[in-house]
């Protein structure tokens, strides 16, 4: 049994990254790295913790989320990044899912669908 | 640099009479100011300046012989004296002094009349000057009415001043027989107001700084008109015609072109008229007035101050139709900003504590204790779904945060991938087109996409977006039923008010059984 995920969560809506944060308790093999608030603090927060995962909220990460969103795996090689978004639609190659659905079942099917090479070579190095 | 140059290189004609004439009125422009700069750093070149151009004036009417030693049919110098104090400021007024002390024929006439008749027209111009620049301070003494009709009384009080004082002292000093003075009062009258009509006005309107709107590319029709102008100046000189034969065309030229140009339609006319008056009637002399004299000045006198009321009228018309625009185009940015405010409430609020409730409660439901309990749960979570579906279409509506984030050529393509009727898009916009335009144009088309779904039973719909001269053209075609209308309260009258306040067209074809087309412009801010 390997160590749980560490998940690192986004979002400028303190209502929805405490909801979102009882999902990642809630669900197996995985705990909560850090909850935050704005995009800097969730830079230097993975920089800090290199998370397995970081949950990015689209709207936070302003005009061009996917982007935006580079900056934490230049901070975290490691760290797979995905959007999350209230009216989700085609972010720039990074895999972006509905807010509402977010739940157990679908943390682990991204985790399990993440895209393997890199971040395990690395990892092996 | 005037702010009409880059007016010049716009490709939208519709944006009206805005800017300057091309580069000649630039360049007159840049010499102007230079002039004044100039003027500015030397007050005395400036009197020396005023003291040339007034005697220059004068000796132009003793030659062509619309000037006598006392009073004339026109007499610019007034106008010369006047437009500069105006223009250039009071404290030039020894210019005048000098200008008129010099250009006195004191040949012809008692030194001390001639030196009573000065004072006269130096307190003639430094009067209109003085009520003209009181004037100016309000309003533009060109472009409303209420200025013009203040320049022309300020006109009209300044030459009786030395319509007054000038035929008194020359009988005082026995220059001329008391008995003659109202007669000579009054036509001194006239050819000063006439003079002061002319070029003041021309001198206010070619000033650097006046606040005049002139067409840009219309050589053509411009040099078409000035040779209507001379065409019928001539005949009405000749003789051929009557003189007022001038008057459409130079109504027509206020309402084209403006005040400088309908300054400068006059001054030329006038010319005409007055050389035709010299020319069969001999030099002008008072001894030898005869009534042509009087209903030759009469003519300047209307045909001026017509010019100015048409000038001035126009230019109020025009002003009013800025001012509403602006104040549509302020009232459209307002609702905007308000719009994009609620759509950031809604999605930062409601929007976000719904998601969270929904996750909280998918996660109790797998976990329900009983099957009534669990169907309880499924239903409310299928319903808070819907709320957020609804929500989410809602401030879509309000203001699509898609179009900042995608661009309008995206958001549309978005939208077509939608619509539960297949959408084939024709055209899409290209270059970057202003906010309050895309937000208008993407409004336009979700709504009509919207009905079309709801009410067309169209089996197809062809959308066409495009960067036109005229604005952005949004033309939206489908092949269902037709019969659509314009309803108070509906759709598509909403989409038309917003048209509107963008200053664009709207139009709905949708004959029954054939379909609907849609089309609007909705043209480029130039605001």
């Amino acid at each position: 049994m390997s160590a749980p995920v560490s998940v690192l969560l986004g979002d400028d809506s303190p209502v929805f990254l405490a909801a979102a944060a009882t999902i990642v308790a809630a669900t197996p093999g995985f705990e909560l790295a850090a909850a935050c608030s704005s995009v800097g603090q969730a830079v230097e927060t993975a920089a800090d913790l290199r998370p397995d995962l970081a949950l990015l909220d689209a709207s936070m990460l302003g005009a061009d989320p996917a982007g935006t969103a580079q900056a934490v795996p230049a901070a975290s090689p490691r760290t797979f990044v995905v959007l999350i978004s209230a009216d989700p639609r085609p972010a720039g190659g990074l895999p972006i899912v509905d807010k509402r659905s977010l739940s157990p079942a679908l943390l682990a099917d991204l985790w399990r669908q993440r895209p393997t090479g890199g971040t395990d070579a690395e990892e092996a190095a | 640099m005037f702010p009409g140059a880059a007016a010049a290189e716009r490709e939208v004609p519709s944006a009206g009479p805005i800017g300057v004439d091309g580069q000649a009125g630039a360049a007159l422009a840049r010499a102007s100011a230079s002039v004044s700069a100039w003027l500015a750093r030397s007050p005395l070149g400036g009197i020396a300046l005023l003291a040339l151009l007034y005697y220059g004036a004068a000796k132009v009417g003793y030659a062509f012989g619309f000037s006598g030693p006392i009073a004339a049919i026109v007499w610019l110098p007034v106008g010369v004296g006047a437009a500069f104090l105006t223009v250039g400021g009071l404290s030039y007024w020894p210019g005048a002094l000098i200008g008129d002390l010099i250009a006195n024929q004191y040949s012809s006439l008692p030194v001390w009349g001639a030196a009573g008749q000065t004072i006269g027209n130096l307190i003639e111009v430094v009067v209109i000057a003085l009520l003209v620049r009181r004037i100016m301070r309000r309003r533009s003494p060109l472009t409303s009415l209420g200025g013009v009709a203040g320049m022309i009384a300020a006109i009209c009080t300044g030459t009786a001043v030395s319509a007054i004082v000038g035929p008194l002292s020359l009988a005082a000093a026995s220059g001329l027989s008391i008995a003659h003075v109202p007669h000579v009062s009054w036509t001194w009258w006239l050819g000063d107001t006439c003079g002061a009509l002319l070029v003041l006005p021309l001198a206010l309107a070619w000033s650097p700084g006046a606040e005049i709107r002139l067409p840009t590319r219309r050589t053509f029709e411009a040099v078409a008109t000035v040779a209507l102008v001379a065409l019928l100046s001539w005949i009405a000189a000749r003789g051929i015609g009557p003189a007022y034969i001038i008057f459409p065309v130079l109504a027509l030229v206020a309402i084209r072109f403006g005040a400088r140009g309908a300054t400068s339609a006059v001054f030329v006319s006038v010319a005409f008229v007055v050389w035709g008056e010299t020319d069969r009637h001999g030099h002008f002399s008072i001894h030898g007035l005869s009534t042509s004299v009087s209903e030759t000045q009469l003519f300047i006198v209307v045909a001026a101050m017509s010019s100015l009321v048409w000038t001035a009228l126009v230019a109020e018309r025009e002003n009013a139709e800025q001012g509403m625009r602006e104040s549509a185009a302020r009232a459209f940015t307002a609702t905007e900003t308000e719009r994009r405010r609620m759509e950031r409430d809604l999605h930062d609020g409601a929007q976000q504590r719904l998601l969270a409730l929904a996750l909280r409660l998918g996660l109790q439901v797998r976990d329900a204790p009983n099957p009534e309990l669990e169907q309880f749960m499924v239903e409310s979570e299928e319903q808070l779904n819907q709320a957020i579906d609804e929500l989410r279409d809602l401030s879509h509506g309000i203001h699509p945060s898609v179009l900042s984030e995608l661009g309008l050529a995206n958001a549309i393509r978005t939208l077509a991938g939608r619509s539960t009727i297949p959408v084939k898009l024709v055209a899409l916009p290209t270059s970057r087109i202003d906010a309050d335009v895309q937000a208008a144009a993407y409004y336009l088309l979700t709504e009509v996409i919207a009905n079309a779904q709801k009410h067309s039973r169209a089996s197809s719909i062809r959308v066409s977006v495009s960067s036109r001269l005229a604005g952005l053209t949004v033309v939206v075609e489908d092949d269902g039923i037709g019969g659509a209308t314009e309803s108070a309260g509906g759709g598509l009258r909403g989409i038309r008010g917003r048209m509107e306040l963008l200053g664009g067209t709207f139009a709905v074809v949708s004959p029954t059984g054939v379909g609907t087309r849609i089309t609007a412009v909705i043209p480029t801010r130039t605001l």
